[in-house]
């Protein structure tokens, strides 16, 4: 009889510690962080590969915007050197991966106001449809880093918050995770003037 | 230190308001049937007509198209809006992920088709913007909007190898893309299953069937709340609290936690936090990146 309660008890633990303790969600969580931030990546190269063809079109018909052109060049050319490793996100990291990728924003926001000042290359259906897909791509890159952001969230709240901090600090030992902050170059909005 | 003393009136109205300020947040639509026109710009039979139309499209060519008209984005971009309504409420077959959703706002004068993971290949942005511009605009500015839905739809057949007014044509497959997979794994279970290890042990010996019946809405309530915390509201609480009461005056003990499985699932849906939705146009699953386009008119 007391064996069979102990064996009862031991199920019970257990059952407590595998289903709500975080053994599992915590390592789930975390693959769902790499899988979100590998996501973030994607759409960021997707844009960054979007840009030799932009550029090219709109020198086709504004060449005299040397300028700006090559302000875009030079910022795709930093932002894709900042590489992140999902296991090895660090603040710092994050923050230089933002801030590369917002000074391009910014960059390419200028490119493509400065385009609407030339009727024939707002006519021509290369650019429409470069501009269409730098469009639809800012956008998943707004999707993907809203993702990211709340996964990261549901894992640095595993990772402090009561039960499955203590599974956490017994077990894993996982610190909480940065999360993305908005870089200045991105709360500015490019200026123009004509 | 004044202030930190609270009149009552206050501690009434934060009461009667807290829940009124919460539920205000959810007011996202649902995509239960293919057509949602909460502006009231379309008519009955223009809206049975879509109905048929997007139903028509999905029989050839896979694609789970939708049409929402809302009246007012209420402060929200509605590339905002219409990602978080399909986080929320899905549309399209999960990992196949051929949803397609055309958000009309009235108020902003905007529209935006959200295209789904699978659809992205053929439905580019180039697409869309094509759509947008150069058929929904026009129409939308005539408030030619049946119109204008149409002619969409008939355009994204023409896409898919369905030409024709959407009639007949090849059947199209649409890529399949494996990504966010989403399982809703039901908490309940979990919930029963501790639940039903604690109470066979603590209610072995008590004999009163009232006194089983608290004590296991409380074991009830305590797993509940560790396997999934506050995330629960109040209602499924006292759903939790009702299931677990039921099981304590049924008999809780060794017998039936080994003889009928089966029988506390049916019981469970009482909690209201079942997903459900079987005939329901939209929640199938799949999955949005965030492709498509946006324009106004």
């Amino acid at each position: 009889m007391n064996h069979y309660r102990m064996n009862t008890f031991l199920i019970l633990v257990l059952a407590i510690f595998l289903t709500s303790c975080g053994i599992r969600s915590i390592p789930q969580t975390l693959n769902q962080v790499e899988a979100d931030w590998a996501e973030v990546q994607n759409q960021y190269k997707r844009r960054t590969d979007l840009i030799p063809n932009l550029v090219a079109t709109v020198k086709g018909y504004a060449s005299h915007e040397k300028e700006t052109l090559e302000s875009v060049i030079s910022a795709r050319a930093s932002a894709t050197q900042i590489k992140i490793d999902p296991t090895n996100l660090s603040a710092e990291k994050l923050k230089q991966f933002s801030r590369a990728q917002g000074q391009l924003s910014a960059a390419l926001g200028k490119l493509m106001m400065v385009s609407e000042r030339y009727p024939d290359l707002k006519a021509n259906s290369n650019f429409l449809a470069l501009q269409s897909q730098l469009e639809g791509t800012e956008n998943r890159i707004t999707v993907a880093r809203g993702r990211y952001i709340r996964t990261i969230n549901k894992f640095n709240n595993l990772v402090t918050v009561f039960p499955t901090n203590i599974v956490n600090s017994f077990l894993f030992k996982h610190e909480k995770k940065p999360q993305f902050t908005v870089a200045e170059s991105e709360t500015k909005t490019p200026k123009v003037t004509f | 230190m004044k202030y930190l003393i609270f009149p009552k009136w206050l501690i009434l109205f934060s009461l009667l308001a807290g829940p009124s300020i919460l539920f205000s947040e959810v007011s996202l639509p649902s995509l239960a049937s293919p057509v949602t026109d909460l502006a009231g710009v379309l008519s009955v039979e223009e809206k049975s007509d879509l109905d048929a139309k997007i139903r028509k499209l999905h029989e050839v060519s896979e694609i789970k198209a939708s049409i929402l008209v809302i009246p007012s984005l209420e402060g929200e971009t509605i590339e905002q809006f219409s990602i978080r309504l399909l986080e929320k409420e899905t549309l399209g077959k999960q990992d196949v992920d051929n949803g397609l959703l055309i958000t009309l706002a009235m108020k902003e004068r905007k529209v935006r088709i959200e295209v789904g993971l699978g659809l992205e290949g053929s439905m580019t942005d180039y697409v869309s913007h094509k759509i947008i511009n150069n058929i929904f605009v026009p129409h939308f500015k005539q408030r030619n909007f049946h119109g204008g839905f149409v002619a969409g739809l008939n355009e994204i057949a023409k896409i898919h190898g369905s030409a024709g007014a959407l009639g007949g044509g090849t059947n199209f497959k649409p890529i399949k893309i494996r990504r966010y997979k989403k399982r809703k794994k039901s908490p309940l279970i979990t919930i029963m299953f501790i639940a039903f290890l604690v109470g066979s042990i603590v209610l072995s010996g008590i004999k009163s069937k009232p006194i089983k019946g608290i004590i296991s809405s409380l074991i009830f309530c305590t797993v509940g709340f560790f396997v999934i915390g506050s995330a629960f509201g109040l209602l499924a609480y006292v759903g939790i609290a009702v299931v677990g009461f039921l099981f304590g005056i049924m008999g809780f003990n060794r017998g039936i936690y080994y003889s009928s499985g089966g029988g506390f699932r049916s019981g469970s849906s009482g909690g209201g936090f079942s997903s459900g939705g079987g005939g329901s146009w939209g929640g199938g699953g799949g999955g949005f990146s965030g492709g498509g386009a946006s324009g106004d008119w």
